[in-house]
C-alpha cells in the first residue's frame, strides 16, 4: 500500500465517519439495539422480582424444568447478541448504500479527480464502516456496563468474546454491503438488492428447518426432494450470508469452545477479504461516472 | 377447483406410504446394551445400522448380543427391536480388542440389579454370580413375607371390624378400660428392597478409549465401543425460593449465578452431577435414533445423578462467613383458613405424624443487597469440589434505567441534527448580493 | 505538459475519440473546443484517469499517466461541467477535506485565502446544500486551486454564471496563468476563449480537426482580410482600378459599399483610400473584418476536413 493510498484512505474514511456521525441514522440504529436489550433486561429483572430468584444457567446444562430465561452463561450475553444483530444490519444497509449513493449523486467522480483510485476508495469506505460500527459498539458497551453496575447482572468473559466477535462480524457485513453497492448505480436499486438478500438469508434456513422435520423414512417423494434442495440452499446461505458467521461465533461463545470461536473468526476474515476484493473488481469495471 | 382436488389427491397418495404400510422387520444380530449412565443403567440396542456405541469408562456395562427382529419406527425416527417376536441370545466368548491387540476375552456371567432403598429411589447395585441369586432370592422372600403379612392383616381387619361393632354396642362399658378399645391394624408395608431376576450377559469395564468387541467367530456381532469419561464432576443444586417452593430451579455449573431480589430465603438441595459430552451421553441412552444427540458433538452438559444429604452449607457475604446451615428435612405447613398460604418449617415426625417431609436441603437467608456465595462442606470439614455458587441481589432501579438509556443516543443525534440544520445556507440570490455583504462587513 | 498519442476511446456502439494527438504546452491557456458529443469530456476523463483509453497513451508532466497516477493527480486541479458536492458539508469542511486529501500544507490559511478570493469566506460555515450554482462553481474553483496544482483542467467553468461570475472566473484563470499554471479549458462561451486562450484545439466527431494559436487557426479558415469601404461617389473607374490591383482577391459591391478581400500579409488600407481619392471618390468609412472564433469554429466543424491543421507555437 503506497503512502498516497494511505493518505486517501485516511481522508475519505474521516470524511465519511464525520458524515455518519452528523446524521440521525446511526443514532436511531443504536437506540433500536438498546431498546431491544432494555426490553430483555427489563423482562429478566421483572421475572426475578416476581419469582424471587433466578439461576442464569449455562447452555451446557440440561435443564429439567421449563425456564423462561435464556440459555446463556451470562445474562447480558443474549441482549448483547441482539444489539449486535441490529447494529450489524445497520452496517450492512449503510455499506450497501455507500458506493451507489456517491455514484448516484456524482460526488464519486469529483473525488476521483484527486489522488484516489478504486482500491483506496473501497478500502476507505470499508474502514469507515468499521469505525462507525466501533462507535455503535462503544454506545453498546457503555450501556451494558451501566446496566450491569445498576442491575448487578454480571459481565463475564463471554461478553468480551462477543465484542471481539462483533468486530469481525462487522467486517463481514460491511464487505457484503459494499459488494452489493459496487454493483449498482442507484440508491434505490441498492436498497432493493439489500432487502432481497436479507430476506433470502433469513428465509432459507427457516424453510430448510421446516422441511427437515417432515418425516421421510418411507416417503421418497416430494418432501425428500425438497430436503435435498433446501439442504443445498441452506449450505450455500450458511457460507454466503454474513449473519451465519455471527451465528457460528455466538454458538462457539455459548459452548465455551475457544477453538470453534477462533475458527469462526478465521472464516469471517476470509469472507471479508473475498467480498472486499470482489467489490474492488466490480467497482473498477463499473467506473466512477454517474 | 379441479386443480385443487387433484393436488389434494396427490398429497394423500404421497402420505399413503407413511400410514398404510406396517414397518418392515428384519432379522439381525443386535447387541442389547445395558449401560451405566452415572447413577442408573439404561437400556438401548446396537443394530447393524449403528455399529458404534458409547459407554461410560471405568464402570460396569452389560452387553447381550441377541438375534431379534429390527424395524425402523418413523414417528420417533429410531430403530427398535421386537424381542417378543424373536429373542435368541447369542452364546460364545466375547473378544475385546484395542487396535490390533486383544485385551480381554469375556464369558457370559450371571447378574442382577438390587435396589436396597427401593426401586424408585434409584441407586441400584449390580450384583454378580452367587450374589445375584441371593439378591433375587431375598427379594422373593420379602415379597412372600409381605403377602403373608397382607393375609394376616386382612384377618386382623376382619377381627377389628367385629370388635368395633361390639364396642359400638356399648361404648360406655369401656370407660376406664381404654386400652381394650379395638385398634385398627396397621397396613403392612410393601418391602423396600427390590431385585431383578438373575440374567446372563457380558459385563465389561473399560478404561477410556475406542475398542472393538465381537463374539468370537460371529462377525455380525462386531461393534466399536467408545468408552468416555465425564469432563468434570461436581455438585449441583435444586434451588427453591420460599415464595415458590414447588418450582425448584437447577444450578449445575459453578459458573452459574443465582440472582435474587430483596430479602430472600432460599432452600438448596445438593446433588452429585457430571459434565459429559452431550452427543455421547445421548447416544448412550438411546443409540439407534437419528435425533438423539444431534448437533451436540461439541456440547458438554451437566447431568444430575443422585441427591446428596449431610454436610454443612457455608454462606458468605462480601467474602466473609455470615452463617452456616445444616442439612434438614422441611415441611410446607398450609395456613389454616380459606385464604391460600403456607409456612416452611423444619420437619418433625412427632408433629407431622404420617406425613412425609416436603423436601430436604439447606436453608439460606439473604438480607438484601450484596454479593453472597455459598459452598458445601462435608462432614470431615472439606470443601466439596465445584460446590461454590455466587448469589447476587438485583437492583429494581435497573428497570427505570432500561427505559431511559435508549433515549440517550436519540438525544445526542437530535442535538447534532439541530446544530447541523442551523448551518443551512439561506437563499443567496446572485453573487452580487454576496459582494454587497462583503462590502458591508 | 499534456501529450497524447493515438488516444482512442471506443464504446460499444460509438467511437468517442479517435487517434487524438493532443499537445498542451507548459504555461499556456489551451482552449479545448468542440460541438456537443465531439468527445471533449471523454478526452478530459481519460486525461484524469477516470476512463480507460481503448488505445493510445497519455503523458502528463512528461510522465505516463498509468504509471504515475498518484503523482500526477496531486498536481492537477479540476473543475468539471456539473458541480457535485457533499451537500451536508459546509464550504469550510468541504475544502478542509480536500486539503487533507491533497496533503496541503498550512491548510487552514490557504482555505481562508481562497474563500476570500472567491468572496465566500463569510459563508464558510453554511452547508453547500443551500449554495447557488454560482457559489458552487466558485467553491469548485477554490477546491481546484487549493493544492497549488501545476495544471488546471476546467470543463465549462463559466456555465450558468451571470456576467459577474463569468468575469470573476476569467480573472482567476488569468491570474493563475500569470503565476505559471497551465490551463486546459473547455467552453462553449467562445468569446471567453478568445479573451483567455493562447492556443486552441477543436475536436469534431472524436478527431482533432484544428489546433494551434488562435490567430493561425482563424487564418487557416479565413486566409484573407476583408476590407469594407463606404464610398461617396462610387464610380466604375474606382471599381475597375481596385479590381486590377494585385492584392485585391475579390470585390463585392453593395450599394455604396465595396467589400474587398485583400491579402492577409500587409496593410492595404492607405493604398485603397488613395485609389478612391484619385478617382474622385470620397472614403466615408473603412473597417477591417476578421473571422471571430465562433465563425471559425462553426466553419471548421461543419466542414468535412479530415486533415489536421496544425501550427507550431514558435
Amino acid at each position: 500500500m503506497n503512502r498516497f493510498r494511505a493518505v486517501a484512505i485516511r481522508a475519505i474514511a474521516g470524511r465519511e465517519l464525520r458524515s455518519t456521525l452528523f446524521n440521525m441514522g446511526i443514532y436511531v440504529a443504536i437506540a433500536l439495539g438498546l431498546i431491544v436489550a432494555s426490553f430483555m433486561i427489563y423482562t429478566y429483572v421483572t421475572g426475578i422480582m416476581e419469582y424471587g430468584m433466578a439461576v442464569m444457567p449455562s447452555s451446557k446444562t440440561e435443564t429439567r424444568y421449563y425456564s423462561e430465561l435464556p440459555q446463556s452463561p451470562e445474562p447480558m450475553l443474549v441482549p448483547l447478541q441482539w444489539t449486535v444483530y441490529i447494529g450489524a444490519i445497520y452496517i450492512t444497509l449503510s455499506a450497501s448504500l455507500s458506493i451507489s449513493r456517491e455514484r448516484d449523486q456524482g460526488t464519486l467522480e469529483v473525488l476521483f479527480y484527486g489522488p484516489v483510485d478504486s482500491l483506496s476508495f473501497v478500502i476507505a469506505k470499508f474502514v469507515e464502516q468499521l469505525l462507525s460500527f466501533g462507535v455503535v459498539l462503544l454506545f453498546y458497551i457503555a450501556y451494558f456496563v451501566v446496566m450491569s453496575a445498576i442491575s448487578k447482572f454480571a459481565l463475564g468473559v463471554g461478553f468480551l468474546k462477543m465484542i471481539i466477535l462483533s468486530l469481525f462480524l462487522a467486517g463481514c457485513m460491511a464487505s457484503f454491503g459494499m459488494f452489493l453497492s459496487s454493483m449498482t448505480r442507484k440508491v434505490k436499486t441498492s436498497v432493493i438488492l439489500f432487502l432481497v438478500f436479507v430476506i433470502t438469508f433469513l428465509a432459507v434456513p427457516m424453510i430448510h428447518q421446516f422441511v427437515m422435520v417432515q418425516y421421510t423414512s418411507t416417503m421418497k417423494g416430494a418432501v425428500s426432494v425438497a430436503r435435498h434442495v433446501t439442504s443445498t440452499l441452506n449450505f450455500l446461505v450458511s457460507w454466503i450470508s454474513p449473519f451465519a458467521y455471527l451465528g457460528r461465533g455466538t454458538t462457539a461463545i455459548i459452548l465455551g469452545s475457544t477453538s470453534e470461536l477462533i475458527k469462526s473468526l478465521f472464516f469471517s476474515l476470509i469472507y471479508t477479504v473475498v467480498f472486499l476484493t470482489a467489490s474492488i473488481v466490480i467497482f473498477n469495471r463499473k467506473g466512477v461516472r454517474r | 377447483m379441479r386443480k385443487t382436488a387433484y393436488l389434494l389427491i396427490a398429497l394423500m397418495l404421497l402420505s399413503v406410504g407413511v400410514f398404510a404400510a406396517a414397518p418392515e422387520k428384519v432379522e439381525q444380530a443386535v447387541v442389547n446394551l445395558i449401560l451405566f449412565d452415572g447413577s442408573l443403567w439404561k437400556n438401548t440396542i446396537s443394530p447393524q445400522e449403528y455399529k458404534t456405541f458409547y459407554m461410560m469408562a471405568n464402570a460396569d456395562n452389560i452387553l447381550v448380543p441377541t438375534n431379534t427382529k429390527v424395524y425402523f419406527w418413523p414417528i420417533t425416527q429410531e430403530y427398535m427391536a421386537d424381542f417378543y417376536d424373536l429373542n435368541e441370545e447369542i452364546e460364545g466368548t466375547m473378544v475385546v480388542s484395542r487396535g490390533n491387540r486383544v485385551i480381554a476375552r469375556i464369558e457370559k456371567e450371571e447378574y442382577a440389579f438390587a435396589y436396597p432403598n427401593g426401586y424408585y429411589t434409584g441407586s441400584p447395585q449390580l450384583v454378580r454370580g452367587e450374589e445375584a441369586h441371593k439378591a433375587s432370592a431375598k427379594y422373593k422372600d420379602e415379597v412372600n413375607a409381605y403377602y403373608q403379612r397382607v393375609m394376616e392383616y386382612q384377618q386382623a381387619l376382619i377381627d377389628y371390624q367385629v370388635a368395633l361393632e361390639k364396642f359400638w354396642e356399648n361404648p360406655e362399658a369401656y370407660r376406664g378400660r381404654e386400652s381394650e378399645i379395638p385398634k385398627e391394624p396397621k397396613i403392612p408395608e410393601y418391602p423396600t428392597y427390590y431385585a431383578t431376576e438373575v440374567q446372563r450377559g457380558y459385563i465389561v469395564n473399560l478404561e477410556p478409549g475406542t475398542y472393538t468387541i465381537e463374539i468370537e467367530g460371529m462377525p455380525e456381532t462386531k461393534r466399536t465401543a467408545i468408552a468416555f469419561t465425564p469432563r468434570r464432576q461436581g455438585v449441583g443444586y435444586d434451588i427453591r425460593p420460599e415464595q415458590q417452593w414447588t418450582v425448584p430451579r437447577p444450578s449445575n455449573d459453578r459458573s452459574e449465578t443465582v440472582y435474587v431480589y430483596g430479602k430472600q430465603t432460599i432452600y438448596v438441595t445438593p446433588y452429585k452431577g457430571i459434565e459429559v459430552n452431550h452427543f455421547m451421553y445421548e447416544k448412550l441412552k438411546k443409540l439407534p435414533s437419528e435425533l438423539s444427540g444431534r448437533g451436540g458433538e461439541l456440547v458438554y452438559k451437566w447431568m444430575a445423578l443422585e441427591y446428596l444429604n449431610g454436610g454443612t452449607l457455608e454462606v458468605y457475604k462480601d467474602g466473609e462467613l455470615i452463617s452456616t446451615s445444616d442439612f434438614k428435612q422441611w415441611y410446607v405447613d398450609q395456613t389454616a383458613g380459606a385464604a391460600l398460604g403456607y409456612n416452611i418449617i423444619e420437619f418433625d415426625p412427632k408433629v407431622q405424624g404420617e406425613r412425609p417431609p416436603s423436601f430436604e436441603g439447606f436453608r439460606v437467608q439473604l438480607e438484601g443487597s450484596g454479593r453472597y456465595s455459598f459452598r458445601l462442606v462435608d462432614k470431615d470439614g472439606n470443601v466439596v469440589q465445584e460446590s461454590e455458587r455466587l448469589i447476587r441481589s438485583i437492583d429494581s432501579r435497573s428497570r427505570f434505567f432500561a427505559v431511559i438509556l435508549p433515549i440517550v443516543p436519540i438525544l445526542i443525534g437530535g442535538l447534532i441534527w439541530v446544530w447541523r440544520a442551523s448551518l443551512s445556507a439561506t437563499d443567496t440570490g446572485t453573487d452580487k448580493t454576496s459582494k454587497l455583504e462583503v462590502a458591508k462587513s | 505538459m499534456i501529450k497524447t498519442h493515438n488516444l482512442t476511446k471506443e464504446f460499444t456502439t460509438t467511437v468517442a475519440v479517435k487517434d487524438l494527438e493532443l499537445n498542451v504546452d507548459n504555461g499556456e491557456i489551451y482552449g479545448f473546443l468542440g460541438p456537443n458529443g465531439a468527445g471533449k469530456t471523454t478526452t478530459i476523463m481519460m486525461l484524469l484517469g477516470l476512463e480507460k483509453p481503448t488505445a493510445g497513451s497519455i503523458e502528463v508532466f512528461g510522465k505516463p499517466l498509468d504509471k504515475n497516477y498518484f503523482e500526477i493527480k496531486r498536481k492537477v486541479g479540476v473543475v468539471s461541467e456539473n458541480q457535485y458536492f457533499y451537500g451536508e458539508m459546509t464550504a469550510w469542511e468541504y475544502l478542509n477535506f480536500f486539503g487533507r486529501l491533497y496533503e496541503v500544507d498550512e491548510r487552514e490559511k490557504k482555505i481562508k485565502a481562497l474563500l476570500e478570493r472567491v468572496k465566500l469566506y463569510h459563508r464558510r460555515n453554511e452547508m453547500l446544500l443551500g449554495y447557488s450554482h454560482g457559489m458552487k462553481q466558485k467553491i469548485a474553483i477554490a477546491r481546484a486551486l487549493l493544492h497549488d496544482p501545476d495544471l488546471l483542467i476546467l470543463d465549462e467553468p463559466q456555465n450558468g454564471l451571470d456576467p459577474y461570475g463569468i468575469r470573476d472566473i476569467r480573472d482567476i484563470i488569468g491570474e493563475e496563468n500569470a503565476k505559471g499554471r497551465t490551463v486546459l479549458i473547455s467552453s462553449h462561451i467562445l468569446s471567453e476563449i478568445e479573451q483567455l486562450c493562447t492556443r486552441v484545439g477543436i475536436l469534431s466527431k472524436g478527431r482533432l480537426v484544428a489546433e494551434g494559436p488562435l490567430d493561425i487557426v482563424k487564418t487557416k479558415v479565413q486566409p484573407d482580410t476583408t476590407l469594407i469601404v463606404e464610398i461617396e461617389n462610387l464610380t466604375d473607374a474606382i471599381k475597375d482600378k481596385l479590381a486590377s490591383e494585385p492584392y485585391v482577391k475579390k470585390m463585392q459591391v453593395e450599394e455604396n459599399k465595396l467589400i474587398l478581400s485583400v491579402d492577409r500579409e500587409g496593410d492595404y488600407r492607405a493604398q485603397v483610400a488613395r485609389i478612391i481619392n484619385e478617382n474622385s471618390g470620397l472614403v466615408v468609412g473603412m473597417q477591417t473584418k476578421t473571422y471571430s472564433l465562433e465563425e471559425a469554429f462553426i466553419k471548421i466543424t461543419e466542414s468535412s476536413l479530415e486533415s489536421l491543421i496544425k501550427e507550431g507555437t514558435a
